[in-house]
């Protein structure tokens, strides 16, 4: 086996084994790689900027465990935001394995934020249905939610002072893991005409650039990335900004044994197909 | 009966819920309340859907304990955690909701969100070596598909803006932007056509279900 061919056939606990260390050690030791911003992101933010703090924004948190690395420094950085604007935000979740990571998120911007539960910031929980669901909140909030996740009655909420139904709120931003953006936007969005502003996870965000081109949404956040620009919008770099050190390293690991397996692919096995090929022929002949 | 009254549910549901679309159900208290039930309905039917999949996980589970299957040991764990964490957050809440039980929220963060995390982040391992060993330029649209992959990889990072300025591409010929424009265009492009695509055969099949074309729904088709 020449060494063309042992590129072309790495063992693939060396490619773990790279992707490991290349991962952990920006996160020991960061590089600080400058984070540019996106018009996409920027078009959330100040849209958000613009808003007169008079009506809440309804915070789509729409994600379990496995995504909540992308999507929780999202709702932080947005949550800051709004509060700093003295914007409400209010909660709900339409996915089944939501409610833990969102009621962290809340009880972080209680802590951190001094932000008052049921005031500045509300959760309504998770209930099922997901389409049903976003069309009875544009018949009323309280209809699909008539407590909230604490267990108080949400029409008793001082945030939902004025608010009956989606149409009373700011907009909608939607945290996604799935399709349920698709869902924010037909609905609320195109139906009801609340304004839509959606952060997905980095594998999902290219499916939303048509909303986002069509002006059907405000603004897209895309994966850490677009969470660790909107951290440096509001002037609060977090856990997305420094994720994206080991982002960025991982993305040049795979890429090193992309290029790794091509050049063994043409100077290796294709070369010796080629080889073989032109024998066969010039046995033929 | 069997299949005349499911037949009558799937039309009238859905006459009437593409007719409520035509009117202003906010002006017409018929239609406005027969939507809001409907509306209701489903959201109960989700919950029962809930149940049923329980059932479904604890049935299977509990026959590949009976069977005494290789792998019975995950059913049994499978089984117990859905036994104990249903305890927890219906025995240990007090009142009506679970957001006052500070038990469950400890089980989350405890076990299912390292559980979870750890399932997810296995995926850059598997995407790096999947990559690695399928990702050939054996023709021009493996090629063209590389080539864009690697430039949106690099470009929606910031090493890509490092990388622009070390090879002093700079404008529309950096690598944020190039990617930026893949993802603008092209990605879009394909999306959209896609989507349309997807919405055309989402109506076709919304008619023959609500005309009793499409009849799979009702389980063998007879």
């Amino acid at each position: 086996m020449n060494i063309w061919q042992k590129l072309s056939s790495i063992d693939r606990r060396w490619v773990f084994l790279a992707m490991a260390l290349f991962v952990a050690f920006p996160v020991l030791k960061p590089l600080g790689l400058p984070v540019t911003t996106t018009k996409e992101v920027e078009d959330i933010h100040s849209f958000i900027e613009n808003l007169d703090g008079t009506k809440p924004i309804i915070l789509g948190l729409d994600f379990g465990p496995s995504t909540a690395p992308e999507l929780t420094p999202m709702a932080k950085a947005l949550i800051r935001h709004s509060l700093s604007k003295g914007i409400p935000v209010l909660g709900v979740s339409l996915a089944p394995d939501a409610p833990g990571v969102a009621n962290d998120i809340m009880k972080w911007a209680e802590s951190e934020l001094n932000a008052v539960m049921g005031k500045d910031i509300a959760y309504l929980g998770y209930k099922v249905g997901t389409l049903n669901v976003i069309l009875q909140m544009g018949q009323g909030i309280s209809k699909p939610f008539p407590k909230d996740y604490y267990g108080n009655n949400t029409d008793d909420l001082p945030i939902m002072e004025g608010v009956e139904t989606l149409e009373d709120c700011a907009m909608v931003v939607g945290l996604e893991a799935t399709a349920i953006s698709d869902l924010w936007i037909q609905y609320a969005g195109d139906q009801m005409g609340v304004p839509i502003g959606i952060g997905m996870t980095a594998v999902s965000a290219p499916e939303a650039y048509v909303f986002y081109q069509s002006g059907q949404i405000v603004g897209l956040m895309g994966g850490m990335k677009g969470a660790a620009e909107y951290e440096l919008l509001v002037n609060a770099p977090g856990a997305a900004v420094q994720g994206m050190d080991a982002q960025s390293l991982g993305h040049i690991v795979i890429l090193v044994f992309i290029i790794l397996g091509n050049l063994g692919y043409f100077f290796g096995t294709k070369g010796q197909e080629i080889s073989r090929l032109k024998s066969l022929r010039d046995g033929e002949k | 009966m069997k299949t005349k009254l499911p037949l009558t549910v799937a039309f009238l549901t859905g006459i009437f819920m593409a007719f409520s679309y035509f009117v202003e159900r906010d002006n017409v208290d018929w239609v406005r309340i027969i939507y809001e039930e409907l509306n209701q309905n489903n959201i109960v039917i989700g919950v029962f859907v809930l149940y049923l999949g329980v059932a479904t996980l604890i049935i299977k589970h509990a026959k590949n304990i009976r069977d005494k299957d290789s792998d019975s040991i995950y059913s049994w764990i499978v089984i117990a955690s859905t036994f104990v964490v249903s305890w927890i957050g219906l025995a240990q809440t007090e009142g009506d909701s679970i957001g006052t039980n500070d038990n469950f929220q400890w089980v989350f963060n405890n076990f299912q969100v390292p559980l979870s995390a750890t399932m997810f982040s296995l995926l850059a391992f598997f995407v790096a070596s999947a990559a690695y060993r399928a990702f050939r330029a054996r023709n021009t649209e493996a090629t063209l598909l590389l080539i864009a992959a690697a430039i949106v990889m690099i470009g929606r990072v910031p090493i890509g803006a490092v990388i622009s300025d070390a090879l002093n591409l700079s404008g529309s010929f950096s690598l944020p932007a190039i990617a930026e424009w893949i993802m603008d265009i092209p990605n879009t492009a394909a999306k959209r056509a896609i989507t349309i695509g997807v919405g055309l055969g989402m109506t076709a099949t919304a008619i023959k279900i609500i005309f009793g074309i499409e009849r799979t729904y009702m389980g063998s088709g007879k």
